[in-house]
Parts: C-alpha cells; structure tokens; sequence
C-alpha cells in the first residue's frame, strides 16, 4: 500500500508516519520548499505521485488531486472538523474517511474560557483604554466598560462533544450552571446541569447569559444561529464561537450587536464565502460586514487548536493510527460518518 | 451618632444603609454634583459635615478630611486593600478601621482567569491581527501569538486570602498544580497541591509557569517581586497580577519582558508612583517603563473589583454591617490590624 502525504513533512515526520505503518507500506512526502506555510502544498508536488496513492493524508489537498488519485481507498483528514470535505464524492467513490478529532478538544475548551473572559471582562477594550491613558470613571455605567461576573450564570453549550464537555467542566468550577444541548441528549453530558436535543435549543438559547459553539459545520448546523435564535438570545448575553464561523448568519448577528440586542460576541472562527460576488478574486477578510471592528466583539483567527505542545506530532499520530488500522483492514479509528458530515 | 459617607449614594443605596443602623443615627449623604465618579467626592461635597462624624464610611477620603473629623472613633473603608491608609495617624487617634475583604473576591478571582487565559492565548495580539486582517502562516507563528496551555502546568498563587483560593478552585478545572505562598503555610489551603510559606518564595517561582500575585502591600511585601525574585521564574513562564501593582519592582520587569526572559505579564493593578520626581504636578500614567506597550502584555485598569455588576452593591452591603456593628457598640467584622496593615 502506498501512503501519501500532503504536505512538506520533515525527515522525522515522515519517519514517524513510516514506524506506525505496517510493514511493506510506501509513505510518500513531497521534498521541496513549501510556498507560505509547510502544512500547505502545491499541485505540482503532489500530482506524479497522487496516481497510485491508496491513501492520503494531510491538512489539504490542491484542487484537482482527488480527479489523479484513481486508487484512493482512504483518507486521513488532520483536522477535527470534516465539513470542507466533499462528503458525496467520498461516498460515490467508497473512500473511507477519519480525522482526528480529540487532538486539540482541551486547547480548544481553554481557549473558549479565553474568550469568553475576554469579552465578559471587557479586556480587550480596557487594554485599548489603557494603551491611550483613557480611565472611565467607576460608576459611569457605559456597558462596554462594565465586566459581568460568570459565577451564578447559566452557560449554554451548543455542541456537547469533547470540547463541549470540556468547555462544561470549567464552568462548573466558576459555579456556572451548564446546559449543554446536543444531537443525541439521551447520552447526557458530564459536567452539565440539563442536556437537551436539538428541538430544545431555542430554550436553552433564552435562558443563557452565554452561548457557546461547539459544534460541527454539517447541513443542518450551517446558518443555523439566525435571526430566530439571536432574537431568542437575552439582551445580557455574550456569544462565543469555536465552532466554525459559518454556523452564524453574519447579518443578524451584525444587526444584533450593532442595535445591542445582545451583549457582545467572541470568536476564533470567521465566516467562509462561498456562494459570493465576485465568485473569484474576492479580498480574503474575517467579516464582510466589518463585524470583528465592532468595541463588543473580540476575536482570535483559528488559535484554539494550535496552543497544543507539539500539536502537529500529535496530529500526525493520531492520522497514523487511523491510516495503520485502515491498512491492516482494522475498523479505522476516528471515522467521518459521511452521512452526518462529521 | 453621626455616620458621612463619603460618595454620592443614590437614594436607593441610602435606603439600604439606613435600614440597617439604628434608627436614631444621624446618616450625611452628599447631595452636590459630583465631579468625575459618584464614588468619590471633594472637601466641599462633605466637609461641613465632617467635624461631627463618629463614622465614616466610603471609597475616598478627601484630602484634609482626617484633620477635619476630630471626633473621628471609625472609618469603613470600601476597598479590600487599605495600603492608601496612614495607619500610624489611625492607631495614634484611636481610630477603628473596617475594609470590605471578601466582597469582590469572586470577580478578582474571575478577573485573574481572564487575565491569565488572555496572556496564555495572546489573546489581545490575535485580536488586533484579526481586526487589520493580517494572517500568519500556522508554522511560522511569532512567539506572541503563540499560545500556550494550562492543563498540566503549575500555577502558583502568592497569597492565598479569598481570592488566591477562589483562583485556586478555578485552576483545578484546568487541571493545573497548583501551589500556594502564604504567610501562614500551617494553615493550608483548599483546592491546593502544596502550601509554603514565605521563606520559600524563590524556590515555589523556580518551579511555576504562572504566577499569580493575591497579597496585600505591606511593608513586607512593597517591591518583593524583585530582580531576584524575576530571574527565578522560567523564561517561558507569565506573571499575574492583581493586587498592587507596588509589589513589583517595574524596572526589573520590563528589562525581563524586554529580553525575553518572562514570557508575559497580565496585570489589572498599577504601579504608585510616591518619592518620584518632580514630586507633584505630574500626570498619571499605568507604567513609567511603558510596559504597557510590550506585546506581551496585556492589562486592564484595577477594574475587577469595582466595574463588575452588582459589585457596587455588595461591597456596601458588607461596609454597611460594619458600620452597624460600630454604632451599637459591637465589635467591627472585616477590622484592620493596624500593624499588619490588612
């Protein structure tokens, strides 16, 4: 079988890919010098050898690389998220697919509490105040001054998964109280107070100071944070994302912010334009609407899940597993229901 | 009796001190304008007021005040730190002093995780790259906007009062070591993995990878965080701090920061500046060294024990019961030891 990665690993990677493989696998890794980033790669670099590559793993694939790889069986995907795979060509083809979701879900639950602490404290704009010598007198009651204490605060976590759960156990510790919501409710949550189903979602939405996104971007999540929900949102409460930008309809979300229909927003995803004019050449940027300029938004770009020591190792390991056991004719660790999306 | 607060209570909160001291306690609220804050006041807002005062209870003493109220027997200090004090003048006058400890424990506390979360995922770097769009490569990260985890690393608090072990229980759910300084290591401590006292400061540093300062300033403890104390801690660790910012020698901090020795510094208290030339006359700044501006420094202006909901509130709430107690002769709670200086 051959393996082949997609990106410029290093010696020792590609040394380590080899040693988790059974005996008689290729492991193939493009050798010349990357372009921005090395976990990124060009179709040049990969084209010769995609042909007979059985399986492939990495961070991205170039655009017409999937068209060559006539022989691919199975793909390692070494994100925690699936939904910028196309789930129906995998499953026409019969290519089997895993991530490798539970690398970063600890980094990921640390940096929500980040987040969610920068914008309930306001830290953002009172280290900008700071920078400028700007002290707002006690007692002037400017909302964007104010910070708002978690303990006695109802959380709702959207998501309850390994992040989720997590991002639950923390909260507790600041005596918060937990609602999780998920797909599944009848597995319950640890850490939670309530877990409720997707149907249950708009309630939970009303009664909570915060809303957390955790969840994956699959058909039924895209978009699914819209004007309905945010209206269900109280005027108090903050909302932070972790999940992927495009579960939020950025209009309504704008419009809430803007109008103070909710307290503020933090985030380390942005949205993903496709389906958008021009349909090519468009300015890459966090927001179309100029969201992350607002004074009650605060917003990292994709750091949770890179704060992890050695992130990328353990990325690739957990990838390797997943590729040894599908070459060993094992069930694969970590598969992507295509179905679902994640 | 006669009671003067020394800030602008709205009717509401005069309400609600009257309710609870003795009906015939003769109670000043200033009613003039105030100037920047309701929380403080001048010589003409209480002055005439002054002279008869057997208590007076608030955030702020005007300058003169202490000459004025002769009759003075106690003072309610609404701060949890009373380091503004003149304690020799206190003790030699007799003067019974009260602070509200305790009261805005929890929102410190909860301030202090922000601050270190913020500092760990270089929270206010990233945001400022996301509001002008600018994008790193992932492997190429600047060491600024690299974060760093919690889970597994060791957090030592130096003081371990109500807010050093309220951080404690928080930190615990990041699944850190937690070790405690205190003056009283014999006492122990909740949520802790081991408690030293004094003495072994240099050694507890050498070990932390955060380090949280939650003690009083007292003569003791005025600029202990010295050059010493600075090159003991590991290059990769951050220091917290939100007590006082005179507890660090600022100098030996930023050349630390500025070489790189310290990995960041998060802080919500700055530092005092008395003994500095020219004596007078010169305008308030957080930092003389401008570290402030050094991008791994994040900070936020003292506004975790005030600018939080409801703290207001609750902290003369607490002043009020030792007001009360004072009036009818019982002994104050939350009384300062004069010698001690907390």
């Amino acid at each position: 079988m051959k393996v082949l990665l997609t990106w410029y690993a290093t010696d020792a990677e590609v040394a380590r890919v080899r040693n988790a493989m059974p005996p008689g696998t290729t492991v193939f890794a493009p050798a010349t010098r990357p372009n921005l980033c090395r976990l990124e790669i060009e179709y040049d670099d990969v084209a010769k050898e995609a042909p007979d590559a059985d399986v492939m793993m990495g961070w991205m694939v170039p655009d017409g690389i999937y068209e060559l790889a006539k022989n691919l069986k199975c793909f390692v995907w070494l994100h925690g998220g699936a939904d910028d795979l196309d789930k129906e060509m995998f499953k026409r083809r019969g290519i089997k697919v895993a991530n490798i979701r539970g690398a970063n879900s600890v980094s990921t639950a640390e940096h929500t509490f980040a987040l969610l602490l920068g914008i309930a404290k306001r830290l953002v704009i009172k280290h900008k105040a700071l920078l400028e010598s700007h002290w707002e007198p006690y007692g002037s009651n400017r909302p964007e001054y104010e910070a708002v204490i978690l303990e006695g605060k109802t959380i709702g976590i959207v998501g309850y998964g390994m992040v989720g759960s997590a991002v639950g156990k923390r909260a507790k510790a600041f005596d918060m109280r937990v609602a999780g919501v998920r797909k599944h409710p009848e597995r319950g949550g640890v850490a939670a107070d309530s877990i409720s189903g997707p149907a249950g979602m708009l309630d939970v939405l009303a009664e909570s100071d915060f809303v957390v996104l955790s969840v994956p971007l699959t058909k039924e999540t895209f978009g699914f944070i819209g004007e309905a929900a945010i209206k269900r949102m109280k005027k108090t409460a903050f909302l932070v994302n972790v999940g992927r930008g495009n579960l939020v309809q950025e209009r309504h979300l704008h419009a809430a912010l803007t109008e103070n229909r909710i307290a503020g927003y933090a985030s380390d995803v942005w949205w993903h334009y496709v389906h958008s004019f021009p349909p090519t050449y468009g300015l890459l940027q966090p927001s179309r609407t100029g969201l992350q300029k607002l004074p009650n938004v605060i917003g990292t770009m994709g750091q949770a899940g890179v704060a992890v020591p050695g992130i990328i190792s353990k990325s690739i390991d957990f990838g390797s597993e997943s590729a040894a056991a599908f070459i060993r004719g094992e069930p694969m660790p970590r598969t992507v229901d295509l179905d679902l999306g994640y | 009796m006669k009671a003067v607060l020394t800030f602008f209570a709205t009717d509401e909160e005069a309400a609600r001190v009257r309710a609870k001291i003795p009906k015939d306690t003769e109670l000043f609220v200033p009613k003039s304008r105030p100037n920047l804050s309701r929380l403080e006041c001048a010589m003409k807002d209480v002055g005439d007021q002054l002279a008869g005062a057997d208590a007076v209870m608030g955030w702020v003493m005007p300058p003169g005040g202490f000459d004025r109220a002769k009759k003075l027997k106690a003072l309610v200090w609404l701060h949890a730190g009373c380091d503004e004090l003149d304690y020799r003048m206190l003790k030699e006058r007799g003067i019974k002093v009260a602070n509200i400890r305790g009261a805005n424990a929890i929102s410190v506390a909860e301030q202090a995780m922000a601050l270190m979360l913020a500092v760990a995922k270089r929270i206010v770097v990233n945001h400022q790259s996301v509001q002008i769009a600018h994008w790193e490569p992932q492997d190429r990260l600047r060491p600024e906007h690299k974060g760093m985890m919690l889970e597994g690393k060791t957090l030592a608090i130096i003081g371990l009062g109500s807010i050093g072990a309220a951080v404690a229980k928080r930190a615990r759910a990041f699944d850190m070591r937690v070790i405690g300084v205190r003056r009283h290591p014999e006492k122990g401590g909740e949520h802790v993995d081991a408690v030293h006292g004094f003495a072994d400061l240099l050694k507890v540093l050498r070990q932390a990878d955060f380090v949280l300062l939650a003690t009083p300033i007292t003569e003791e403890t005025f600029g202990f965080i010295d050059e010493d104390a600075i090159r003991a801690m590991k290059p990769t660790a951050v220091l917290i701090n939100v007590a006082r910012g005179n507890l660090i020698q600022e100098m030996p901090l930023y050349e630390a920061l500025k070489e790189n020795r310290l990995a960041g510094f998060g802080t919500d208290v700055w530092w005092n500046y008395t003994n500095s030339l020219p004596p007078t006359y010169h305008y308030p700044i957080p930092s003389r060294t401008g570290i402030q501006r050094l991008p791994t420094v994040v900070g936020a202006g003292n506004r975790a024990g005030v600018a939080a909901e409801g703290t207001i509130g609750r902290v003369i709430d607490l002043g009020t019961e030792s007001l009360a107690a004072f009036l009818r002769g019982q002994p104050m709670p939350r009384m300062i030891d004069l010698d001690l200086g907390y």
